[in-house]
């Protein structure tokens, strides 16, 4: 038995295109999402009608390409399509929608917010990569899609949408490069023990440079996250520490390249809270940890320059934070805003009159942390989590009430 | 109102290896050169996309060192995709090299006419063919990293 590839793609791009049309009949409270589901249409009838008109004289490297493509638009698409129906779950917590579609707009103008949930254990954004141009998609773990501590981690999804709009990415690389070979050259004996071939004058030869191509992939990488882990502070202050710590410490044991490892970021995070003037958790790095890497030695070798490289930019990316957010009229955490917001929640109200996104989350985990919370309603006591997301969020809906108002 | 090609994501300013769509345009205009290879009518349009593309790109890079690129991994891109396509090794080792060698193919791709001779019409469709696979793996690579399969992603 034998099958050709093409009639298999086909089928295969229809029935994506028939479960579009599916959903193009559902309701979406966010109507962004019924326009991208549009544009993914456009996109699969595209290929759909480029590759209908394959003929038996087409040339057989041309089908498999188009097959190749095909096969790869599906695996792109198809987990932004259950994306936007999952954006339609009433778990998540649809109050935030408002008010960070109002941040995102302040940062990075015609874009366009989708807030949606995933069923993987971690926040992530769909960015620029995708074929869906000025889209910024933010998914929260489904399990804490409804809990409005974990939001300040959207702060480090916009980040890449931010780094996207400004840029960023290509203002960085050439600094990124020479960082890289500068960090080679300190560096030359270990380097030559990887890559013996190479010599000081030919390291910039497009051959050579392909030994370390793959730090300068990480390290560019690193660096992106790094300025959304700074963005996530600069935006949401303190809450994003906590959110983060809540979310991910102590880290998980592999290691993965693109991003700097868990006590680097947790430090970085540091770093950036210092700038700022924000209060640290106590011991925050030490409850992050890294495990010994499983990286094979050359890999392990240009893990080590990508983190170099990153750390070596990382006082220019919290400039570039400050200047970014400050510019966007993005106000940083305000310690008073927030003691007034936390003084309500004792008091089992919902805080009014707030500035900021931030100062309600930041609230929130102040609230969180304090002990005495409640202690004089035991009727409470067991349900603490639940009553404290519950006033949080309707401090978020009293927020953009009040917004609203302000004509904002 | 009907959205520009920018928004929709085909007009590509200057190749990079993680521009969405990408290997679709390359592809596009691999089909484009095989009708005008078959004498089949066909519009022009992708190739000549795909030319400004490369023009912009090699503007991009315009220095002669790796150090003066705005994006190593375009110009990695690009030599990978003129490699895969030649059926012999073409020894470009130098940006400087790289960039001639890309204008001379986006050059070509403008002027690709029926009467630009098969064998350079083939060599055309070969490279656009190879710079679609080479955008596709970039493009998974970037997927990998920025969705959440991997368990640190954040």
């Amino acid at each position: 038995m034998s099958f050709e590839v093409l009639p298999y793609s086909l089928a295969r791009v229809r029935a994506a295109l028939a479960l579009v049309s599916q959903l193009q009949t559902s309701e979406f409270p966010q109507p962004n999402c019924r326009d991208g589901i549009q544009l993914i249409a456009e996109m699969l009838q595209a290929r759909l009608t480029l590759a209908e008109a394959f003929n038996e004289k087409t040339s057989p490297e041309i089908v498999d390409t188009a097959c190749h493509e095909l096969l790869d638009t599906l695996f792109e698409l198809l987990p932004i399509l259950g994306f936007f129906l999952r954006s339609t779950n009433v778990r998540n917590a649809f109050e935030f929608h408002a008010p960070v579609a109002r941040l995102v707009r302040q940062l990075v103008p015609n874009f366009k917010l989708v807030l949606s949930s995933e069923w993987n254990f971690s926040p992530f954004t769909y960015p620029q990569m995708v074929s869906l141009p000025n889209y910024v998609l933010i998914g929260l773990p489904a399990s804490e899609s409804a809990n409005a501590l974990a939001l300040p981690l959207a702060g480090h999804e916009i980040g890449h949408a931010v780094w996207e709009k400004e840029s960023l990415g290509k203002e960085f690389r050439p600094r990124i490069v020479q960082a890289l070979l500068k960090e080679i050259r300190g560096r030359w004996d270990e380097y030559r023990v990887q890559f013996p071939h190479v010599t000081h004058e030919t390291l910039e030869d497009l051959y050579s440079s392909r030994t370390w191509t793959p730090a300068f992939k990480w390290a560019a990488s690193q660096v992106e996250e790094c300025f959304c882990d700074n963005f996530g502070v600069r935006i949401f202050g303190e809450s994003y520490l906590h959110a983060f710590a809540y979310l991910l410490a102590p880290g998980l044991a592999a290691r993965n390249p693109l991003y700097p490892s868990n006590q680097r970021r947790a430090e970085n995070l540091v770093t950036a809270s210092e700038r700022w003037g924000l209060h640290l958790p106590d011991e925050y790095v030490s409850n992050f940890r890294d495990w010994p890497s499983s990286l094979e030695v050359s890999a392990k070798f240009l893990c080590s320059l990508a983190d170099s490289t990153a750390n070596s930019v990382n006082e220019d990316l919290l400039e570039k934070c400050d200047t970014i957010a400050t510019d966007a009229g993005v106000l940083p955490q305000n310690h008073e805003e927030v003691s007034n917001i936390v003084a309500a929640f004792r008091k089992l109200v919902p805080g009014t009159g707030a500035r900021a996104l931030s100062n309600i989350i930041n609230a929130g985990w102040q609230a969180f942390h304090d002990p005495a919370l409640w202690s004089d309603y035991p009727h409470i006591k067991e349900r603490r989590a639940a009553v404290l997301n519950e006033i949080v969020l309707k401090t978020v809906e009293v927020f953009e009430i009040e917004a609203v108002l302000r004509g904002e | 109102m009907e959205k520009s090609r920018r928004e929709k994501g085909d007009l590509m300013p200057a190749v990079r290896p993680l521009n969405p769509n990408f290997a679709f345009l390359a592809l596009k205009a691999a089909v484009e050169l095989d009708n005008i290879m078959r004498g089949k009518p066909s519009g022009h349009a992708a190739v000549a996309e795909l030319a400004n593309s490369l023009r912009e790109t090699t503007s991009e890079i315009g220095g002669s060192s790796l150090t003066s690129l705005a994006d190593p991994l375009s110009a990695d891109l690009l030599n990978r995709a003129l490699e895969q396509s030649s059926s012999s090794p073409l020894g470009i080792n130098t940006v400087e090299s790289l960039v001639r060698r890309a204008n001379d193919v986006a050059s070509s791709l403008q002027e690709a006419t029926p009467g630009s001779g098969m064998e350079k019409l083939q060599t055309l469709l070969n490279f656009c063919l190879a710079l679609s696979q080479v955008a596709s793996s970039y493009q998974q690579e970037e997927r990998e990293r920025m969705r959440p399969q991997h368990p640190q992603r954040h």
